[in-house]
Formats: structure tokens, C-alpha cells, sequence
């Protein structure tokens, strides 16, 4: 079982930065698939944080905790 | 006129590409002598009996074709007083796809139940402890809570006792059960308003417009069955609810004029977290579905383009062995 | 007919000290990448985000939440 035409991309102090990705992330089967999972993985909190932070921009001071600090405050409400 | 019909009959047939032998059977099989012009009829033999049947029967025709007349003047089923006058759309806090609620208005909203509409409304389906971080602090809901009197278990003589309210316990009604109600309503029974905006036609809209639409005198004309008040918006027109939302008649804490329109609105939205406490979380995690399924959604659309680009494309050729 | 002489080098299956140590590095990679898959779909698990999730330096606040007591039913 040979593994097929093999690439061989050597390194160069000029090579390029596709040769340099696919070096480390595509050559090798283990590599992309890491890559992938750790892509999602960063991916799930970063895409919950930011859409968290306009949906809560977005409804800015119709939320409970916008509410709940002008409770003690006493009557300094604006409604609509 | 018959031949008339006839020959369009047959340009008909002919039209849809029929041959004439087809419309030959088509044509009427009894003799054209019955089927004379009408005037002639008119002249034909004549009897007593027969004037008299035709007398009857344009009197009856004469006198149906009256009432139905006189019925369409005076519809009473299907009508916007039978259906209830449709609310107007109004521009809630909450009814864009990502707006959450008001929940200051939530807050001012309870406040309103909890003063005007739980003399008569129950309100079942919501605990005390869903109130927390939505309009009130959990201290604030325990406090509450505590002023109710629920069963305890029994002691160990079996006798009954009571405890005071907790978080986990249901917020209480007017009355033990619906007997209790009706007999206190002149037999008519609040709903429980827990869905009461899901469990209504207009939702929101119908509720507030209901609750300010009260007119200070019923229309000229409108006759009410006893005990009830005339509402456009309630289907009928006749509701055993009288007007309760009155200028100031609650004080609010957050020193917003309470009007009758904020009351209601206030107390609206509530009704509406009460029907739908999953609301905002729904609408925050739509925005996430509906960014995360559509990109998967194109990058699908993409891939599948792109795997089938080279078969779409190809172009095979058939060369004759030549022989 | 001369018998050569064979000897079996320690192995386990088909598994030797010398093709072990000639795919070690890519089964490590492939270690690294199967904890990361592992790490996406036990994001939301509380014992796994308080043990490894909520140490890791920037991303970790992600999963620390401290909501104000007044605002739980309990």
C-alpha cells in the first residue's frame, strides 16, 4: 500500500504563508480535523457572547437587569 | 335562444378541436316544440288550473324573494357585533422578532393584576417563583408569597393545617373553585388569565382593546341581557365584565402616571410573560438559529454546486464504430 | 534445505515497538484532535466546564457566570 502521490513542499526561508497553512493544518489528515474541532470549539463561545451582547444592546433597558437597578433609585422611569 | 345555445355549443366543441359528429350526440334528445320562446308559452292553451298554479307560485316566489330581502336587511349571525369589532394592531415593546418584553412594564403590570384583576381572575398556571429575575427580586417574590395561606400537611392527629406561601407554590385565585366564582359573578365565570393572550383572537391587541374599550353609553339600540355591559370588542357586543380600569386607580412604585391605556397596557404585558415565559429566551436563541442554519444552509448550497459542477458540465459524446 | 533461523520481535497483534514508535506522532495528533471534538459537545457539561473550560485564560469567562441571588428562584 503505498499512500499515494505524495507533496512535498520544503521549507524555504521565503515560503509562502499557503505553504506554511497547508503545512500545518492540511497536509496531514490529523491536523485538519483538529483544526476543525478546535475551530468549532472557539467558534460556540464566541458566536453565544456576541450575539448575547447585541441582543441585549438591542433591548437595552427593557431587560430585568436594567429594571432592577432603577428599583431602589425611587421614580426616575421611562416608559416608551 | 335554444338554437342560439345550440350553435354555441357547438362552436364550443368545434373550438376544442371536436368533430361535429361528437356534438351531434350532444344535441337534446326531446322534441324542440317544449322548449318554444317564451312568449309563445305565454299564449299557449290555457285553464283554470293552470292560472292558478302560476298565480300561487309567483305569489310564493313574490313573498320568499321579501323575506329573504327583509332577512339581509336584519343579519344578526356573521356580523362584526356577533364577531366582536377586530382590534387595532398596536406597536407593542415586544413584537419585533428579536424585541424582548418590557419587563419594567411587566413589573407595573403585576402590580395591576394584583390590585384590579385578581378580585375576579384567577391566575393558576404561574408560580411565584417564575416571577424571580423577571419583575421581581426573589425577596421580593418570597414576601409575596407569604402573605397566602396554602394547606400544609395534615399534624399527626390528621388534623388540617395551613403554612404560609413559598416560591415553589402556584399564585392563588379569588375562588375555592368555579361554583364559587359564578355564584359571586351573577353565574358569569372569569377565566383564568394565565394564556389568556395566547387563548384569544387579537392577542395583546385584543386584550387592551378590550380593556379600554368601554364606552360610556352603549350604542342607541343595543339591547343588553341583565348584568352585562356593552363591549365592540368582546364577540356579541355583551360582556359580564363591567369597565375597571379607571384613571389612578393604582399608584405606581416607579412613579409612572397611571393612566387607564398604561394600566392596561401594563397589565397586558404581563398577561402576555404570563402566556409566553419562554418569549425572550425564544426570540435570543432564533437569532442564533436562524444565523447558524442559514450559513449551514448556503455553505451546503456551495458544496453542493461545487461537487456537481464537473458532472453538470461534462458533455459526453457517442462516436459511431464506423464500419 | 537450510531452516533460516527466525526470531519474532515483541509485538502485540500487529502492533511493534517499530511501527508504534514510526506512528506515535500522528496518533498523538490525532489524541489532540479527538480531545477537541470531545471538548465541542461537552461545552454546556457543568463538571467539565468548571474542570477544564472556566481555567482557560481569556475564553474561560465565557463559562463563569455569577448572577445576582436575588435573581434565582431558590
Amino acid at each position: 500500500m503505498s499512500k499515494g502521490r505524495k507533496i512535498v513542499l520544503t521549507l524555504t526561508p521565503h515560503q509562502s504563508f499557503y505553504t506554511t497553512l497547508y503545512n500545518t493544518v492540511f497536509k496531514r489528515n490529523s491536523t485538519f480535523v483538529g483544526t476543525i474541532f478546535f475551530a468549532g470549539f472557539l467558534f460556540q463561545p464566541a458566536l453565544d457572547s456576541a450575539l448575547t451582547a447585541w441582543f441585549e444592546n438591542h433591548n437595552k433597558g427593557k431587560l430585568w437587569k436594567d429594571v432592577k437597578l432603577t428599583l431602589n433609585g425611587a421614580a426616575e422611569e421611562d416608559d416608551e | 335562444m335554444f338554437s342560439s345555445f345550440r350553435s354555441a355549443v357547438r362552436s364550443n366543441i368545434l373550438a376544442a378541436g371536436s368533430t361535429w359528429r361528437t356534438c351531434k350526440i350532444l344535441t337534446f334528445p326531446f322534441p324542440q316544440k317544449q322548449f318554444s320562446t317564451s312568449a309563445k308559452a305565454a299564449v299557449g292553451p290555457t285553464s283554470m288550473t293552470q292560472k292558478v298554479i302560476a298565480g300561487g307560485a309567483l305569489a310564493s316566489g313574490l313573498t320568499a324573494s321579501f323575506l329573504l330581502y327583509q332577512d339581509s336587511v336584519f343579519a344578526e349571525a356573521m356580523t362584526a357585533a356577533e364577531h366582536g369589532l377586530h382590534p387595532p394592531a398596536y406597536n407593542w415593546s415586544h413584537n419585533g422578532m428579536f424585541d424582548t418584553f418590557d419587563h419594567a412594564s411587566i413589573r407595573r403590570g403585576y402590580q395591576v393584576y394584583r390590585e384590579v384583576c385578581a378580585a375576579c381572575h384567577s391566575l393558576d398556571r404561574v408560580a411565584w417563583r417564575t416571577l424571580v429575575g423577571v419583575s421581581h427580586t426573589n425577596s421580593e417574590v418570597r414576601e409575596m408569597a407569604e402573605q397566602f395561606e396554602y394547606d400544609d400537611e395534615p399534624d399527626d392527629q390528621g388534623n388540617p393545617r395551613k403554612r404560609a406561601g413559598k416560591l415553589a407554590d402556584y399564585i392563588p385565585g379569588p375562588y375555592a373553585n368555579e361554583q364559587a366564582a359564578r355564584a359571586a359573578n351573577q353565574g358569569a365565570f372569569p377565566p383564568d388569565l394565565s394564556l389568556i393572550v395566547k387563548a384569544r383572537h387579537g392577542a395583546c391587541d385584543y386584550i387592551f382593546a378590550l380593556l379600554t374599550g368601554y364606552p360610556d353609553e352603549p350604542p342607541a339600540g343595543v339591547v343588553l341581557p341583565p348584568g352585562s355591559n356593552y363591549n365592540p370588542y368582546f364577540p356579541g357586543g355583551a360582556i359580564a365584565m363591567g369597565r375597571v380600569l379607571f384613571d389612578d386607580l393604582v399608584e405606581y412604585e416607579d412613579g409612572t402616571p397611571a393612566t387607564t391605556s398604561q394600566m392596561a397596557k401594563d397589565v397586558t404585558t404581563f398577561l402576555n410573560w404570563a402566556s409566553e415565559p419562554d418569549h425572550d429566551e425564544r426570540k435570543q436563541l432564533g437569532l442564533k438559529a436562524i444565523i447558524v442554519l442559514s450559513s449551514l444552509y448556503l455553505i451546503s448550497v456551495y458544496v453542493k454546486k461545487f461537487k456537481w459542477a464537473g458532472i453538470k458540465t461534462r458533455k459526453i459524446r457517442f462516436t459511431p464504430p464506423k464500419n | 534445505m537450510v531452516q533460516p533461523l527466525t526470531k519474532a520481535i515483541p509485538h502485540f497483534g500487529k502492533i511493534t515497538l517499530q511501527n508504534l514508535a514510526y506512528y506515535a506522532p500522528n496518533l498523538a495528533l490525532w489524541g489532540g484532535a479527538s480531545t477537541f471534538g470531545l471538548f465541542i459537545f461537552t461545552e454546556g457539561v457543568p463538571v467539565f466546564q468548571d474542570t477544564f473550560f472556566k481555567p482557560i485564560p481569556v475564553l474561560g469567562q465565557h463559562w463563569i457566570k455569577n448572577p445576582d441571588p436575588q435573581d434565582l428562584p431558590q
